[in-house]
């Protein structure tokens, strides 16, 4: 499979002056769910923005399909299209993605603005209300919406668009859990239809469900390790290092003790 | 929840970077505002970076600190020497450099700021029909003085060496001002300094909504920043302006509410620690003998500065 995008020894820094990445590289195959997690404040988002070429690094590269994302490239009009066609970003907090004044206009500004036609953006739109079951909110201001409507139109305005590559940042944050199973089997489906997936997330959970290769960032802004989520998942030592796992105080009966957390480790059937 | 996926999300569509004109794409008035307004959050990081420097401003109280602006400012705008206005500016200008402030960052502000406010409204007293004296320079010649009403024009219009005098002064004024509370504001935590103001008897009620509203600005900030990400990252052709108005209004109806909603959260928050109308702020922290030191320093500094 071929690379789709590729990040070499990237670095960033907000204000030139606190480290946000330190000499990221990766690459991501096409067709594949990548995850990257790491505790708060590692640098998960910002890595997604950079990918998504709303920042730029400050040293390094990054390519998608060979193309370099850069400031100037994206000031080609024509590749800039074509990028932004080609990557979807969900963002962690929906409220601040969302800025049309209805669902159905979130749901149909990316189609028109790809050059759609209205019926095209309309038929898209009807069809992922449908999936997502936000039919009944298509004319509902989208600041009137619970945490779960708006994770799901959030959604829904980047789908309309057909991209190539997702990238989701903390898909399950402010779900329930229904919402939740919801939302991994989608990703599912969409990553069997041929979208390249890319996910951040702390939740291990997550991590096991879809059994996909990882990324683990340190609190230093660093790549600890790549490899697939069996062996990830396996290393205690790493995930305790990487402030991924730590040990909970919990009871039982009258009887308290601490362990770390087992459920995706001793995950049976 | 239906869990088919739609036909058209089971193809990959063909996107093509080729164009046949090509474009470069550049930042629109909207694209531009949204930007600048995000960059607030920069100049807050600067500020709170430079506040925590261990310089010799930053180790001095803030309370002496306001003392030392008031004073100063006093200080710049009752005196009328010039000789003494540059001795000020050498004084800060040390301050600045033992504090760690970035130079350029403060004298860029100062010199784009002191041109508008001190030069530009001033510049026509260097004329010698408003300020009379010695012209070094012509401008205009006219063949006899005209007057009318109240109105004398003389024939010959210049720059006045006086003039350039009073130009001059009121400049340094400007500069002089701006530099000091520039200077303070960068070596001094926001917090620190709308607390330090209870010295002077300002309410604590009216503090309590300064920092509030500090906060909600850079909260607003940071909600524009990530909007403004949101519609790059979907918003990659010129969109047509009936809709980009439609997306600004549904912008500030969010924002409108999104504050009304914080509005209320507060005063829950400040309901369930006890608040019942009366606000008090305390100052626990005492007035070191090094702070008392630099006070007296600095107050010398600005009688010396007054009788130069």
């Amino acid at each position: 499979m071929e690379d789709i995008v590729q990040v070499e020894n990237i670095s960033y820094s907000y204000v030139q002056k606190h480290c946000a990445l330190s000499d990221i590289s990766f690459s991501v195959k096409k067709g594949e769910i990548f995850s990257i997690i790491g505790s708060n404040g590692c640098g998960k988002s910002t890595l997604l923005h950079l990918i998504s070429g709303l920042l730029f690094p400050d040293s390094g590269k990054i390519s998608f399909k060979g193309d370099a994302i850069t400031e100037d490239s994206l000031k080609d009009q024509a590749f800039n299209s074509y990028f932004r066609e080609s990557i979807g970003y969900v963002f962690q907090n929906s409220d601040n993605q969302l800025f049309c004044p209805t669902v159905l206009g979130e749901l149909i500004f990316g189609p028109l603005q790809m050059g759609k036609t209205s019926d095209i953006a309309m038929e898209r739109a009807e069809a992922v209300m449908k999936m997502l079951n936000i039919d009944c909110l298509r004319d509902r201001p989208t600041y009137m919406l619970s945490g779960g409507e708006k994770k799901r139109v959030a959604i829904g305005s980047i789908l309309t668009m057909n991209p190539d590559v997702l990238l989701i940042d903390e898909p399950m944050s402010g779900l329930d859990p229904k919402n939740r199973s919801f939302l991994i089997e989608l990703i599912f489906q969409l990553n069997e239809a041929g979208k390249t997936i890319i996910l951040t997330t702390h939740h291990l959970e997550l991590v096991d469900h879809f059994q996909s290769r990882v990324a683990v960032l340190s609190e230093q802004h660093r790549i600890e390790r790549i490899g697939n989520a069996e062996e990830i998942l396996a290393d205690t030592d790493l995930l305790i290092k990487t402030n991924l796992i730590q040990e909970h105080l919990h009871r039982h009966g009258n009887i308290s003790h601490k362990h770390l957390p087992s459920n995706f480790l001793f995950h049976r059937h | 929840m239906s869990n088919a996926l739609p036909l058209f999300l089971q193809t990959n569509e063909e996107h093509s970077k080729k164009s046949s004109v090509k474009k470069r794409h550049s930042l629109s008035f909207i694209d531009r505002t949204l930007k600048s307004i995000a960059e607030l959050i920069k100049i807050v990081y600067f500020q709170s970076d430079t506040a925590s420097r261990r310089g010799l401003l930053q180790q001095v109280d803030a309370r002496v600190k306001s003392i030392f602006l008031f004073f100063f400012i006093l200080i710049i705008s009752l005196n009328r020497q010039i000789s003494s206005q540059f001795f000020i500016s050498a004084f800060f200008f040390v301050l600045i450099i033992s504090s760690g402030v970035n130079l350029a960052f403060i004298y860029k502000k100062v010199v784009v700021l002191s041109f508008f406010f001190g030069f530009l409204v001033v510049a026509p007293a260097a004329l010698n029909f408003i300020t009379d004296g010695e012209i070094i320079l012509n401008i205009v010649h006219f063949k006899k003085d005209l007057s009318f009403w109240i109105y004398h024009v003389p024939s010959v219009i210049g720059v006045t060496k006086e003039g350039c005098l009073v130009v001059l002064g009121f400049y340094m004024k400007v500069a002089n001002s701006l530099t000091l509370t520039l200077m303070i504001v960068y070596t001094t935590p926001f917090n620190e300094i709308i607390k330090s103001l209870r010295l002077f008897r300002v309410p604590a009620m009216f503090l309590l909504v300064i920092t509030l509203t500090y906060k909600f600005i850079f909260i607003l900030a940071q909600t524009t920043e990530e909007t403004y990400f949101a519609m790059k990252s979907r918003w990659w052709r010129n969109t047509r302006e009936s809709q980009m108005d439609k997306i600004v209004a549904g912008r500030i109806t969010h924002i409108f509410r999104k504050s009304w909603i914080k509005y209320e959260e507060i005063y829950r928050a400040m309901s369930a620690r006890g608040y019942t109308g009366a606000v008090n702020i305390s100052y626990s922290q005492k007035i070191k003998y090094p702070d008392i030191a630099f006070l007296v320093f600095f107050l010398a500094i600005g009688v010396l500065c007054y009788f130069i």
